[in-house]
């Protein structure tokens, strides 16, 4: 249908996709004929209130549930787990083993697949760019949250994916871990140039963090807007954040955020 | 911990109890199938003179002559009531002694090495000393099951006690509670420790008893399986092995509904 | 805090010697009075006794040894059937409720059973014996599956790991804390177990030579063997743990709870 001069530099391509989940023997819809795509090399943020079934997409990009509709990923359907995006996960407590030091746990999906040179060099190289290689050896549980959340970056990064799917993955950080996370991932990106999905309730790290952002909401959650974010040069938490232009676009999106959300007008 | 940036529009931890099986509890009573289907083929395809797999047919038989001889009712009373008992004594003496230990500061780690090796000793080995010591008599049952089945709930009392909130231990001292006021509001907290323990201290209870009456041939349902072991009346075993399931099942609902009736009025766990 | 450690081991030897004490002053005062109930020295004299003629060392060994075997059996069918049962819902929809009918069956009945079928020998024991131990290490290992988190699982399926793979790396190592509380109710349990076969049967034992003192009216015989009984399962327990700690950094981290 598409030919090969459309799909390039997209990386995924959703057509018509809605989501039904079964809670408790009822099948709820989540998500309701999506149309989107994700482009090359870029930082796509996804916002919305919590409870609308940003986790549901992004597990849905991720080709972790069925789903209606079609999913292409580098323009193949998408029937099951792409080797090739990784999700990064929020809760990290429970996604990472607690029974495996951090080099294991980065080693966890390349090992057994790559020669053990390789993934020894890989592993190292990951735990190198998130800055823990001091903390090789130890258990997750004898690190900060911030660092349990590096740890299942590099896991991620250790596979050299296409593409990263974070789901709020700093949402149960404190606010300066937070910050120096965000940064983190901007240097992560500028290094290692992965397509990456981002989603969060907050809109200052969606902006902050994306070169688009989309806003999901609703019941079943659609998307009910999309914005460029033309920020450019290196952002930093003081100017940018400072900046007229991050000011303007966090003001749009807080807008339509509450237009969709249909919310009293609250004093910004 | 979950300091928030100026915009956010919720908040939202770490996500909760997500496991691999949702709420699972009880399990589905389908799954009695695979024992009942066991006992039809047993019943039909078994070889009716098998001294060692008698027809459940068989075990009916077998349960009724018990009866009519008049010992099942009598004996099943009597196993009954040293259970009631025992564990009545044992809910007694472990919620007080667990209460005290609870409270006493230096308690845990002079104590710890003493009870974890007494509550360790079986009772099985209990029996015979004190049969030799205190006779065969209910008394002496009576001790043996207090003694085996009252760590359970002494333990669970102790440790409910040690982790009362700072908050419930600051407000006694703070409303200046005293004497029985203060008490009784130590033992409304320690409430699910106790019932917790007496859940698991009941089927133990049920078990030493019988345990008791078939090592000292002490009149009670212990005693009759005994017998029928050594008449080698093999359909008679199984059918007080019947038996005796369904006095366990009996302990079990009776030990729920008495949890369900007190912590209804005591609220969700704590 | 070594000194300090070693202080508080000191602590928890007064109690018991406390004890020991107020039982010998209170049978040598007259303060209390049963025909058969032993002063503990003539416990101890009694215990010496069997440690020499070597006595002690045979029951001891025979009945340790059946109750590992016992366990051990009752270890590796008990996490298989555990792993099986936890990982389908429809085996375990199908089953579960026929585990918990079996298991609450008091043990005590089925021992009659075991004597019908094996006789008073040493299969008996072992039967028995696996058979008291292997529920909580089904049930506990069935627990540990299903308390596996839906995000270790999803890191499973994301990474495209084989179903032995998952298996290997995730479900069983997330279960295993449970799998070793399960462990530990059955070890204790098969000990028991194995005694008290040895005390209604099977001529052999720390059991059959408790009730054989028993029967030859030698009390303070007898509560050599209660003693040991006593250290034996408080040692096999202690051992456990112990290596279950050292062999699992998981174990490490968490407060060790005895209960």
């Amino acid at each position: 249908m598409t030919t090969q001069a459309n799909t390039d530099g997209i990386v995924y391509q959703l057509r018509d996709l809605s989501v039904n989940l079964r809670r408790r023997g009822q099948d709820r819809q989540i998500l309701q004929s999506l149309n989107f795509e994700v482009r090359k090399r870029e930082c796509l943020s996804i916002v919305g209130p919590s409870g609308t079934g940003k986790t549901t997409l992004l597990r849905a990009l991720a080709g972790l549930i069925p789903v209606e509709g079609e999913i292409t990923f580098q323009g193949q359907k998408l029937e099951g787990p792409a080797g090739d995006a990784v999700l990064v996960f929020q809760d990290y407590g429970n996604a990472l083993l607690r029974w495996r030091t951090v080099k294991k746990n980065v080693a966890l999906g390349i090992e057994g697949r790559i020669p053990r040179e390789e993934s020894r060099l890989r592993v190292d190289e990951a735990l190198e760019i998130v800055g823990l290689q001091k903390y090789q050896d130890s258990y997750p549980w004898e690190l900060s949250g911030g660092m349990q959340q590096r740890v299942q970056i590099a896991r991620a990064l250790a596979m050299k994916p296409q593409v990263l799917l974070f789901d709020e993955p700093f949402g149960s950080l404190d606010a300066m871990t937070r910050e120096g996370l965000q940064d983190e991932l901007l240097r992560v990106r500028s290094l290692h140039e992965a397509t990456c999905v981002f989603i969060t309730h907050d809109i200052d790290e969606a902006v902050y963090l994306g070169d688009r952002l989309m806003l999901l909401s609703g019941s079943p959650a659609s998307l009910t807007y999309e914005l460029d974010i033309p920020l450019t040069g290196t952002r930093s938490q003081i100017s940018t954040k400072e900046s007229a232009e991050f000011l303007r676009l966090r003001h749009q999106v807080y807008e339509q955020m509450r237009k969709a959300h249909g919310a009293a007008p609250t004093t910004e | 911990m979950t300091t928030r940036t100026p915009i956010s529009l919720t908040k939202s931890g770490i996500r909760g109890n997500r496991r691999h099986h949702d709420g699972k509890g009880v399990a589905p009573m389908i799954g009695l199938l695979p024992i009942a289907i066991l006992l039809v083929i047993w019943q039909f395809l078994g070889n009716p003179h098998s001294v060692f797999f008698p027809l459940p047919s068989h075990w009916w038989t077998a349960i009724q002559g018990v009866e009519q001889q008049g010992n099942l009712w009598s004996s099943i009373l009597a196993t009954s009531l040293t259970f009631i008992e025992s564990i009545i004594v044992a809910a007694l003496i472990g919620t007080s002694l667990g209460i005290a230990l609870g409270s006493i500061r230096w308690g845990g780690k002079a104590l710890d090495p003493l009870l974890d090796f007494l509550r360790n000793l079986p009772a099985a080995a209990l029996v015979p000393a004190a049969a030799i010591v205190l006779g065969t008599n209910t008394k002496m049952a009576l001790v043996i099951v207090v003694l085996s089945s009252i760590w359970p709930i002494l333990l669970n009392t102790r440790a409910e006690i040690q982790n009362l909130s700072p908050v419930l231990s600051s407000s006694i001292i703070n409303l200046r509670l005293s004497g029985w006021h203060r008490l009784s509001v130590m033992i409304g907290s320690a409430l699910p420790g106790i019932l917790l323990g007496i859940r698991v201290a009941a089927p133990l209870a049920l078990i030493v008893t019988l345990l008791a009456e078939f090592i000292t041939n002490l009149s009670g349902v212990g005693a009759l399986i005994l017998s029928a072991q050594q008449n080698f009346n093999s359909a008679e075993v199984y059918a007080l092995l019947v038996v005796a399931g369904l006095l366990a099942l009996a302990v079990n609902s009776l030990v729920s509904a008495i949890e369900a009736s007190v912590l209804r009025r005591h609220g969700p766990s704590t | 805090m070594a000194p300090h450690r070693r202080r508080s081991k000191l602590i928890g030897w007064i109690a018991p010697v406390t004890m020991v004490v107020i039982w010998q002053l209170s049978i040598v005062t007259g303060l209390i009075r049963f025909r058969y109930f032993p002063t503990p020295v003539s416990v101890a004299e009694a215990l010496q006794t069997l440690i020499s003629s070597g006595a002690l060392l045979e029951n001891t060994a025979h009945t340790v040894l059946v109750a590992l075997l016992a366990w051990v059996i009752a270890g590796v069918l008990g996490i298989c059937l555990g792993l099986v049962i936890g990982l389908s819902v429809p085996i375990w929809k199908g089953i579960m409720a026929s585990v918990d009918v079996l298991r609450s069956l008091p043990i005590i009945a089925l021992i009659p059973v075991g004597v019908i079928i094996f006789g008073f020998t040493l299969k008996l024991e072992i039967v028995i014996a696996t058979y008291a131990a292997i529920w909580p290490i089904i049930v506990n290992t069935v627990s540990g599956v299903h308390q596996t988190r839906t995000e270790l699982l999803d890191v499973g399926n994301m990474l495209r790991m084989s179903r032995w793979e998952r298996m290997r790396k995730l479900i069983f190592p997330s279960s295993l804390p449970l799998i070793l509380v399960g462990l530990r109710l059955g070890l204790g349990l098969s000990l028991v177990l194995t005694v008290v076969s040895e005390i209604v049967g099977t001529p052999q034992g720390i059991g059959y030579a408790l009730i054989s003192a028993e029967q030859a009216l030698h009390p303070s015989e007898m509560f050599a063997y209660i003693v040991t009984v006593g250290i034996v399962g408080y040692l096999l327990n202690s051992i456990f743990l112990y290596s279950a700690q050292a062999l699992s950094p998981v174990e490490r981290s968490r407060e060790s709870n005895p209960s």
